[in-house]
């Protein structure tokens, strides 16, 4: 057998990711993929993967795993801490952002971060499965690809994984040369090793549920605002809210007072989109999220600026938040600087790794 | 697509919702910073028959702006999706960073107005097995019950209704179709089913549909059809396209048990 990584315990809810299935809206088919499409690239092009290889979305408690040979991987998103079980005894290492090689044999285990929810672990040579409507992404909601991984899986790993992990640890040794490498892991670089550089690279911060204040989502008035009253309008942009455990990749459900005093009026199923805040009768407000319906019956009172994608992802139960009024200029402002962004860590990731 | 006859008025308008086109035909607006949202209007109403009458146009014209759409996107069109007198038009990401918004209404609108009046969707027939068995139409009894008619005057209305497909939603493989009598536009159940059975024929609304697998559901079940509304492996991987004509083809239950078998082979 090839290289390949296991789930032992799949986590609180671990999926096989890409950069889904855009240009299928006409079939009724969300894109899905990654919820933080650039985080998932960033895991990729750490281990030296293409943007659009597979990898696994963790979420709030990670899984547990092993690999069967040494391995390249790195997670982004949510800080999570990877505590690696080996011959050499069991280490913790807070390395998000940045490519760590771990030995064979190695078991893995994501622990919940302090701040944030999601995460994306890439793995050199990406996780090997078949390609379903061009993506090898699970859509949970519309049950299509890998269902959400329930523990007992063998993913093989890509035809080219031992080739790329060398290369990982080989550049990571002249790193390792520069003093870059973290303490423990520079005494020993055989094969038993856990190579963990001291560098990273950062991506733009979420605002995550651990700040005093709300997190804040920059969101237009949607189609159906103006038939709300006054009142329902102004408690919609001063209401704090919380994220609902009932919560999925389909949608964020929201806890706080309701707005259904006159109750929200029905309209007639529409095109919505990623963004989309509806408002059902109950009076509670729903953000769609990756995994959303294509068309959608209930009024869409806001609709949340498409630069803040790598925040919704982060909103894990409990996560506090409110609407603030945004326009398409401010919209455009953010757009250039996370493309930007892209650019600078793009240029640092091949600096680093000599590609 | 036709020609749009006539001069219209079009109005720009600008509020905190974004930008927005509007005219008496149709309207393009933003939703949030990445859609563009066509929606053609349904008339003043009248008599049902009236009505009825605009929403075909409308759909058909939003038909017609999908087809065209999909042959030859604009550059800036990164995806689209329709409801039945709305489109949805999904910005590339490059042209929401970068674009000037009023120029891709404009480009819209432009194409939404050669639209109107469009006359029949281009869709292909497609034709589908249901079987109407006592153990497989759960709700058939009671739809007959609130019609007030026989429950094979409800089968026999489905089988000869011209229906097309006037919304692709909710689910892959899953269309709404428009063409029932109006006596049969009978409301959803008062509360959706946790887990409707897959191939289920069912009625709501005004609207028939199978459902394409298994899914909470709220609608009305009258039989069931055997035949893959959604298949990923083919192409195209959906039966029903929007604008397709569709009809429905009785079959006994031994042949429906056959046809069931197939789908798993």
């Amino acid at each position: 057998m090839g290289p390949a990584i296991q789930i032992v315990r799949p986590g609180l809810l671990t999926s096989v990711q890409d950069l889904g299935r855009p240009g299928h809206l006409g079939m009724a088919l969300s894109r899905g993929g990654a919820m933080d499409t650039a985080a998932a690239r960033l895991a990729n092009r750490l281990v030296g993967n293409s943007d659009r290889a597979a990898l696994l979305e963790i979420t709030g408690m990670g899984p547990t795993i092993t690999v069967t040979n040494r391995t390249g991987l790195a997670w982004t998103g949510a800080d999570f801490a990877l505590e690696v079980r080996s011959a050499q005894g069991t280490q913790q290492w807070q390395a998000s952002h940045r490519p760590v090689v771990v030995p064979a044999g190695a078991q893995l285990r994501w622990t919940p971060p302090s701040k944030g929810f999601r995460s994306w672990v890439a793995f050199a040579g990406g996780l090997d499965l078949p390609e379903v409507l061009g993506s090898h992404s699970g859509h949970l909601a519309a049950a299509l690809g890998p269902g959400r991984l329930t523990g007992g899986e063998t993913l093989a790993l890509g035809a080219l994984a031992d080739q790329q992990t060398s290369r990982l640890d080989a550049a990571l040794r002249r790193s390792s040369a520069q003093d870059d490498l973290a303490e423990s892991a520079a005494k020993d670089s055989g094969a038993d090793a856990v190579m963990v550089p001291r560098w990273h690279i950062p991506m733009q911060p979420f605002e995550g549920n651990e700040s005093v204040e709300a997190l804040r989502l920059p969101a237009f008035e949607g189609r159906h605002f103006q038939s709300l009253t006054q009142a329902q309008q102004i408690r919609l942009w001063q209401s704090e809210y919380a994220v609902s455990p009932q919560s999925s990749r389909q949608g964020l459900r929201l806890e706080g007072t309701p707005i259904n005093d006159p109750a929200p009026p029905g309209i007639a199923s529409e095109p919505v989109r990623f963004g989309t805040v509806q408002l059902p009768p109950e009076g509670m407000p729903y953000i769609l999220l990756v995994e959303h319906q294509t068309t959608g019956g209930y009024p869409r009172v806001l609709e949340v600026c498409s630069t803040m994608a790598a925040t919704l992802a982060q909103a894990g139960p409990g996560t506090r938040l409110r609407f603030i009024p945004t326009d398409l200029a401010s919209s455009q402002q953010r757009l250039r600087e996370q493309s930007l962004q892209w650019d600078a860590i793009a240029a640092a990731i091949a600096a680093k790794l000599g590609l | 697509m036709t020609q749009a006859s006539g001069s219209f008025s079009t109005r720009i308008q600008k509020s905190s919702a974004g930008l927005s086109l509007r005219s008496e035909t149709h309207t393009v607006e933003i939703c949030g910073n990445d859609m563009i949202l066509v929606v053609f209007s349904l008339g003043k109403g009248g008599s049902q028959a009236a009505r009825a009458r605009d929403r075909k146009a409308a759909n058909q014209a939003v038909c017609a702006l999908m087809s065209h759409l999909q042959s030859q996107p604009p550059m800036f069109v990164a995806d689209a999706v329709a409801g039945v007198n709305t489109l949805g038009v999904m910005l590339r990401l490059q042209d929401q960073a970068q674009g000037t918004f009023v120029d891709f209404l404009s480009a819209i609108d432009y194409l939404a107005r050669q639209c109107l009046g469009a006359v029949s969707p281009p869709g292909k027939t497609v034709s589908l097995h249901a079987c109407f068995d006592p153990a497989l139409a759960t709700d058939l009894e009671a739809v007959a019950q609130a019609t007030g008619r026989e429950p094979r005057d409800v089968v026999k209305a489905l089988l000869e209704a011209d229906l097309h497909a006037e919304v692709v939603g909710f689910m892959p493989g899953f269309a709404y179709l428009g063409g029932l009598p109006d006596w049969l536009a009978i409301p959803r159940r008062p509360s959706p089913r946790p887990s409707v059975p897959a191939g289920s024929v069912a009625i709501a609304g005004g609207q028939a549909a199978v459902y394409p697998s298994a899914t909470p559901g709220g609608w009305n079940l009258l039989g069931q059809c055997p035949d893959l509304l959604f298949d990923p492996q083919k192409q195209p991987p959906v039966l029903i396209a929007l604008g397709d004509r569709v009809r429905f083809e009785e079959i006994s239950r031994s042949e429906f048990e056959a046809r069931w078998a197939q789908r798993f082979r």
